[in-house]
């Protein structure tokens, strides 16, 4: 247009024209490149990828199932199918004349049905004529109930006649199926081999590379059924917290973890790998199915991304980092708050909805973090769910002043760990923030007055005297064997005797404390009086009694006296800087009063008072009672922050102080456990304006795992569905597993299949006497399965409250608990209940007279020393038997009373089922009826109960339970 | 060294600093506008100057940190754009100026810039051809800069430091000064008013339609101070210069959130009465503030009148009354902004006058 | 010295001429026609994206595909009800195996109840009836009730998915998809 008159326009148009092309092509350019931006994504990268690999997967599987094909079988079907093709070829007339007969036959029957119908709606409609008519009363009744008999009749005769055509065309249809029977067989044979094959070949098929998969996928053509598409799982009720909102948690995890519920796939390289332990996570028929719960429910990070970075991955250590930035381009991001667990943390998740599980043993790391809360006392500062009844880690000090001295508590105060370095009691003087030479001063006075109040305040209370000359070898002796060696360690950390297959803190056998060194920190009178009853000093010891007599007592103490501490004797208090320490109760006067008040309330009190009152004061700012009853402290608060939503709180709203370390909660909560105090360094802050959280020394693994778990503590509201369901019966085993905790059952026994610490200790016994370790073991405490379902509640109930003698050849002994009516219960109810036991009744009320006479005759005949032998290992009424102990059985005349009847039968056909390893022989293998090999052999090899089986072990169970009556 | 010079330019981005320096450059832009339009030197200091600086800063960590963000970006852009056009309008002002002063007719009224064109296809076509341009600019820009999204909102933590959108931060800096009725609400009023009231009090009919200097040598320098120091200028600060608590930070600070900066100031009155006279404050609020309110009184009222008399009497006589109290009431809160502003770095003045009775602090 | 001005001057008319070579090349580009076939074609691009927005990648719908537990869990000849709340699906068990059927009346749509005392499906809004394999014979509807397809997951349990729809009157019902055979 503008060509021609060129000289007309200002700007030459040509050029113009020219330019125009240049910017439509870059315009082209730009939206081509706006729809490949949009078009290419990472994730697609990855998905193509796997379907290479379940390509591979599907071909290895199909090459399998086509391996496993029968072919013999395959032949025979495929002959049989040929043959009855021509069979029903050669009969073609007769077939093609019986269907036309059957189409006819159908359409009687269907005009046969529909009459039947319509005379059934018909009769239905006039019956409820006639019975409302009958009902209004009038004259109607009669006149309906005529019409309603001729519907009836209808009725009658409609479906009379289609029962007729009915079975006419059944008959037809049979002379059909007949003709059809062996090519239909053969047929349906052919299927069912072939569709595993076919359902191989049809998934090769879809994922094929081809034509079709080219066209779903194309830019813009992706829109209508793509094969390569987001996957997404939505869960409504366990939304994102979004400050202000929640937002339903949308999952797309698995558009690139494709495999992740795929058990062929478990080790495949990332992403494409199984999820570990499927059984629990992520399959549909797990306790945890991805549909209910997602991934980022319990992984955190951005749920609803689709690419590596901005799903907020954090890798798991600095070379994985290194990796991720090279390979991904990875950064951390800032702006989610809630960044992916590293895979050591995950288990912190478990916690927000099993917080009342007592024992976690699916997430060790989690478990092992709250039982170190539980063991170090953090509730006693630092208030906590799960932990809101929980007791006081330390003993009770109202009476402390009769246990031990004043010198000898100085000097635990100012440095636990140099008495006991494996005690829970952390350091609180000689930390990082008080170390230098002013605190070095005052921390003596700190300590000195903390004691003087402690020791002032206690209680005196009633003492034993030991009778003179206690044996200290005896006394070590019977440490050694009565059981005080499942809870109690007396040696020394490094030393031969010290455990190391335990953790300190939560072992077992770190239950009380370190008894090594005793006799430098307590008196006589009070270790015999505690030994003898530990409730009389400390009401809510878990100690229990073991029933000592005085020798016993006696001897016991005397060897607990021989433990010495060389450092730890002879000592005497410290000498105090008086001018130091009115000037630090000053200090603490001053927060309540004005300086001119708080100097003369100074002056009035002589050096007695002042000690008194700066150590109260200073108790109420260490919190000491938030581990120890503390006379005059009843009812004080806890001194830490709770810390009940620590894991949800704002990074931003933690002080990291003058520390370089990177702002995540993990590496706070990290450096907080290891160092607490390493806050105020390079800080200038007055005395009390110091941080006062004690140090515990702790392991590495140890700050892993209490971080693992305070981070689970979430303030995410979890709906009751997602929740392990509360049944009477979880109930019931939750409520006894806090009691096993609480006294520490399973220092001795083995309880659902965990504990059982002492059997080490036992072990290495019998093994220096020279028993193999088996029967080494015979004299451990026994393994608790199945006690629910093999003893009575009632005997349970009167053996926990005053245990007797079950297994003479054992030399620990079961302590006395005094536990109350209501912990009886709950135990009892346990154990009924793990096992699924009925409970509290019975299921067969036994009475002696219950059991026939000739079943306990035959009972006796075969556990007599002619078959069975069964005296021969276990102790009848007392007696013990004349082999080695450690093949002793229990007294059989307890059984009456102690155990169940039936699992009394269940035991003797397979001892190995009920306790693996048990020294019990299986008399019984073989249940079928007749298959007995033991006859009576003393009555020329007679028969006994038919031989059967099940009957001779009734009769043994029968003759068992009858002993103990006669 | 080169922490040191880091440091040394950190102090010279200060708000009393970086206020009077550009003050005084303005001035000196003003005077010597012959030399800054016209010598190659200057052109490429002026222009290429900052584009230097940036470049050479863009290697320190803090400096990056702050000028990279993707809301940033347009800003820094429209600085340059903003020096570029004054540049550009002072260089052909001045180029008018020696052209009238030589007896020529200015730039715009040759004969070539007097012809017409046609409307299509000289004018469309070129405005065609330049929305295709923007839209492959704005095209690119979006794929190859995501637009930023922080994290989820939450009621229970503010960000820090909380900013308003960039062209309200001249607005949030001088609430640094002024109580927020005042800088909120009657001085953005007063800018809006003032812009609206420009043609009624602008009496000089020179400089439509062309550029020029010397002609307008009132109401150019006047505005741009307006526009330059009292909006660009603080909107520049308010975007890279004010971190965490409304701190200042120079361009090579880390935003450091536990600065602590000490920043106690005293109201006139206590001045006055507690420090000079060593009373207590008086109770009744008009003999309290009688000082601040005699001050002002003498700012808005007498200062005017004595304006008129000496100084400004020109104008006086050309606007007449009505329209002269008017300017020099635009004009006398404009110059208040900055005077304020340097009482309180000197003396830590807090207000003038304080009502809190009133809600009314100024 | 004419030689050298001569030979520049050859020199000079080389250069114009091959100058004005490149210009007629240029010229004789169609400069305009690829300037808009260009536009055009980024305009139709950028339409296209439009267009393509009106599929969303994601739908934040129910699934479609569930499973519904092991086949022993569900009784011969009964009809489970337990899924209809959720996902709208009858489960029905003969001899035979297994079938799902979906709950919309084929009327007018609404949600039939199984009365299992009177053996049929039975609408509540007009009163359509249904045998229990789905058979309409009483009432307005139509055609009978539709099944879903169900097939047996690899770890053992019955997938329904609605999203494939069997129809009784298209032979829709003879489709190995329809049904699952399976024989306890």
């Amino acid at each position: 247009m503008a060509k021609k008159r060129k000289g007309v326009y200002y700007y030459d148009i040509d050029k113009l024209n020219f330019i125009f092309a240049m910017l439509a092509i870059a315009t082209l350019i730009g939206v081509a490149w706006m729809i490949w931006d949009d078009y290419a994504r990472e994730w697609k990268s990855y998905q193509r990828q796997f379907r290479v690999i379940e390509t591979e997967v599907t071909q290895q599987q199909l090459a399998d199932v086509e391996a496993q094909v029968d072919q013999q079988e395959l032949t025979r079907l495929q002959q049989q199918r040929d043959s009855a093709e021509e069979s029903l070829a050669a009969q073609q007339e007769a077939f093609s004349a019986l269907q036309d007969e059957l189409v006819s036959a159908q359409k009687v029957l269907d005009q046969a049905d529909q009459e039947s119908r319509f005379a059934g709606s018909t009769f239905d409609a006039r019956r409820w004529e006639y019975e409302e008519a009958a009902h209004a009363g009038g004259g109607e009744a009669p006149r309906q109930l005529a019409r309603m008999e001729e519907a009836a009749a209808a009725v009658a005769e409609t479906r009379a006649h289609l029962e007729e055509v009915t079975t006419e065309r059944d008959r037809i249809q049979g002379e059909i199926d007949e003709l059809l029977a062996n090519l239909d067989d053969a047929l349906a044979g052919l299927a069912s081999m072939a569709r595993e094959i076919e359902r191989l070949q049809d998934r090769l098929d879809d994922l094929r590379f081809g034509f079709v998969y080219a066209v779903r996928n194309a830019p813009m053509l992706d829109a209508l059924n793509p094969s390569l598409r987001i996957k997404q799982a939505v869960i409504d009720d366990l939304p994102v917290d979004l400050n202000f909102a929640g937002a339903p948690r949308v999952d797309r995890c698995e558009t690139c973890h494709l495999g992740i519920a795929n058990p062929a796939l478990e080790g495949q390289q990332q992403p494409f790998a199984a999820h570990p332990r499927l059984d629990l996570f992520v399959a549909d028929t797990s306790p945890h199915p991805m549909g209910e719960f997602g991934c980022s429910s319990c992984h955190l990070g951005k749920d609803r991304a689709t690419s590596f970075v901005s799903a907020v991955h954090t890798p798991d250590s600095e070379s994985e980092e290194h990796r991720w930035v090279d390979e991904h381009g990875w950064a951390p991001t800032h702006l989610w708050e809630w960044p992916m667990r590293p895979s050591y943390e995950t288990e912190a998740s478990c916690l927000k909805c099993h917080m009342d599980d007592t024992w976690l043993p699916d997430a060790p790391v989690l478990e092992y973090g709250l039982e170190l809360v539980e063991t170090l006392g953090c509730y006693g500062c630092h208030a906590l769910k799960r932990f809101e009844e929980a007791r006081n880690t330390g003993p009770s000090l109202e009476h402390v002043g009769v246990k031990t001295t004043q010198e000898w508590a100085y000097g635990w105060v100012s440095d636990p760990k140099g008495f006991r370095p494996d005690t829970p009691m952390p350091s609180f003087f000689g930390n990082e923030n008080n170390s230098d030479e002013y605190w070095q001063s005052r921390n003596v006075v700190e300590a000195d007055s903390m004691v003087a109040y402690v020791f002032e305040s206690s209680t005196d209370i009633e003492l034993e005297t030991p009778s003179r000359g206690g044996d200290v070898a005896s006394g070590l002796q019977l440490f050694e064997s009565v059981g005080c060696q499942g809870c109690h360690i007396a040696d020394e950390p490094g030393s031969e005797g010290f455990p190391t297959d335990e953790p300190r803190f939560t072992g077992y056998r770190f239950r009380g404390p370190n008894l090594f060194g005793i006799g430098s920190k307590v008196n006589e009178d009070w270790l015999y009086t505690w030994v003898k009853g530990p409730e009389h000093y400390w009401a809510e010891t878990v100690m229990p009694n073991l029933r000592l007599t005085d020798t016993e007592a006696t001897d016991l103490t005397a060897y607990l006296m021989s433990l010495r501490q060389p450092g730890w004797e002879n000592q005497s208090l410290p000498e105090v800087d008086e001018a130091l320490r009115d000037d630090v109760l000053l200090e603490y006067l001053r927060n309540q009063l004005s300086s001119v008040d708080a100097e003369a309330r100074l002056a009035a009190m002589d050096n007695h008072e002042k000690r008194l009152l700066l150590g109260q004061q200073l108790i109420a700012r260490y919190g000491c009672n938030g581990c120890h009853t503390i006379p005059g402290f009843e009812g004080s608060g806890r001194i830490g922050t709770e810390l009940s939503a620590w894991g949800s709180k704002a990074v931003a709203q933690l002080d990291f102080g003058l520390l370089d370390l990177p702002h995540e909660r993990r590496a706070f909560l990290e450096q907080k456990l290891e160092a607490p105090r390493s806050f105020d360094d390079g800080k200038v802050k007055a005395p009390q304006e110091l941080t006062r959280m004690p140090d515990f020394v702790l392991t590495d693994e140890e700050v892993g795992a209490i971080s693992t778990a305070i981070l689970g503590y979430t303030d995410e509201e979890i709906p009751d569905s997602k929740k392990p369901e509360k049944t009477p019966r979880r109930e019931a085993i939750e409520a006894g597993r806090q009691l096993i905790d609480k006294y520490s059952c399973r220092s001795c026994h083995i309880l659902e299949e965990r504990g059982g610490a002492i059997r080490t200790v036992i072990a290495e016994q019998g093994m220096a006497e020279g028993r193999t370790r088996p029967a080494a073991l015979a004299f451990a405490p026994p393994n608790l399965r199945t006690q629910g379902a093999r003893t009575q509640p009632d005997w349970l109930y009167t053996f926990l409250h005053g245990p007797e003698l079950i297994r003479p050849w054992l030399s620990v002994r079961m302590p006395t608990y005094g536990f109350t009516d209501e912990e009886l219960n709950t135990l009892t109810m346990y154990f009924a209940a793990v096992d699924d036991a009925p409970y509290p009744f019975d299921e067969k009320f036994t009475l002696a007279h219950s059991y026939p006479r000739d079943m306990v005759r035959a009972g006796d005949r075969l556990a007599s020393d002619d078959i069975l032998k069964c005296f021969r290992c276990h102790v009848r009424e007392g007696v013990t038997p004349a082999t080695d102990p450690s093949q002793w059985g229990p007294d059989l005349a307890l059984a009456a009373d102690r155990l169940r009847f039936e699992w009394l039968q269940d035991w003797i056909a397979d001892p190995q089922a009920i306790m693996p390893g048990t020294s019990m022989p299986q008399y019984f293998t073989d249940l079928s009826p007749g298959s007995s090999p033991y006859v009576d052999r003393v009555r020329g090899n007679a028969p006994i109960l038919d031989q059967d089986p099940v009957t001779q072990i009734e009769a043994l169970a029968s003759y068992i339970m009858s002993l103990g009556q006669r | 060294m080169l922490d040191s010079i880091q440091a040394i330019i950190d102090r010279l981005f200060a708000p009393e600093i970086l206020l009077t320096a550009s003050i005084v450059l303005l001035l000196l832009f003003f005077k010597y506008r012959k030399f800054c339009t016209q010598n190659k030197w200057m052109i490429m200091l002026i222009l290429g100057g900052p584009v230097v600086y940036f470049a050479l800063s863009a290697f320190e960590e803090n400096f990056w940190i702050q000028f990279s963000k993707p809301d940033n970006l347009p800003i820094t852009l429209m600085l340059w754009l903003v020096i570029f056009f004054v540049w550009l309008a002072m260089r052909k002002g001045v180029e008018n100026d020696e052209r009238v002063a030589a007896g020529m007719p200015v730039a715009e009224d040759t004969k070539e810039q007097k012809e017409k064109v046609f409307v299509w296809p000289d004018l469309i076509y070129i405005e065609f051809l330049m929305l295709l341009a923007v839209f492959i600019g704005i095209l690119v820009w979006s794929i190859l800069i995501p637009a930023p999204l922080e994290e989820p909102a939450n009621p229970q933590l503010t960000p820090n430091p909380s900013k308003a959108p960039w062209y309200f931060l001249g607005l949030q800096e001088i609430l640094v000064y002024f109580d927020p009725w005042l800088a909120g609400v009657v001085i953005p009023s007063l800018i809006v008013i003032g812009l609206m009231a420009l043609p009624y009090i602008d009496p000089n009919p020179r400089g439509n339609g062309y550029y020029t200097f010397s002609e307008r040598r009132y109401e150019i320098p006047i505005f741009l101070f307006g526009f330059l120091i009292l909006w660009i200028l603080l909107v520049f600060q308010g975007t890279f210069l004010r971190g965490p608590n409304w701190n200042f930070y120079g361009p090579y600070e880390y935003w450091d959130v536990h600065k602590i900066v000490p920043l106690t100031n005293v109201q006139l009155s206590e001045y006055i009465w507690a420090r000079l006279l060593g009373v207590g404050l008086p109770a009744f609020w008009l003999v309290r503030e009688i000082f601040g309110i005699i001050l002002l009184l003498m700012y808005f009222v007498a200062l005017p009148v004595l304006l008129a008399r000496k100084w400004f009497n020109k104008f006086y006589v050309q606007m007449g009354a009505v329209r002269y109290g008017i300017a020099v009431f635009l004009f006398l809160m404009m110059v208040f902004v900055p005077i304020k502003m340097y009482l309180r770095w000197m003396i830590n003045l807090k207000y003038f006058v304080a009502l809190p009775e009133f809600f009314f602090n100024i | 010295m004419a030689e050298s001005k001569a030979a520049e001057a050859t020199l000079d008319k080389g250069e114009a001429e091959v100058k004005k070579d490149r210009r007629e090349l240029l010229k004789s580009i169609p400069w305009l026609g690829i300037a808009w076939g260009a536009l055009a074609a980024a305009v139709g691009g950028l339409l296209t994206g439009i267009l393509r927005f009106l599929y969303p990648n994601v739908l934040f719908e129910p699934p479609q595909t569930f499973k519904i537990g092991l086949p022993e869990e569900y009784q011969v000849g009964e009809v489970a009800t337990q899924w209809k709340d959720r996902y709208g699906v009858w489960v029905v068990r003969n001899d035979e195996g297994f079938y799902a059927l979906i709950t919309v009346c084929t009327h007018l749509g609404c949600t039939p109840n199984w009365l299992s005392s009177e053996n049929k499906y039975k609408c509540p809004c007009h009163g359509s009836g249904f045998y229990k394999n789905g058979i309409n014979f009483e009432g307005p509807a139509p055609r009978p009730l539709e099944r879903a397809a169900i097939v047996l997951a690899e770890d053992g349990q019955i997938v329904v998915d609605k999203s494939r729809k069997f129809l009784y009157e298209r032979g829709g019902w003879d489709d190995p998809s329809s049904f699952l055979l399976y024989t306890a």
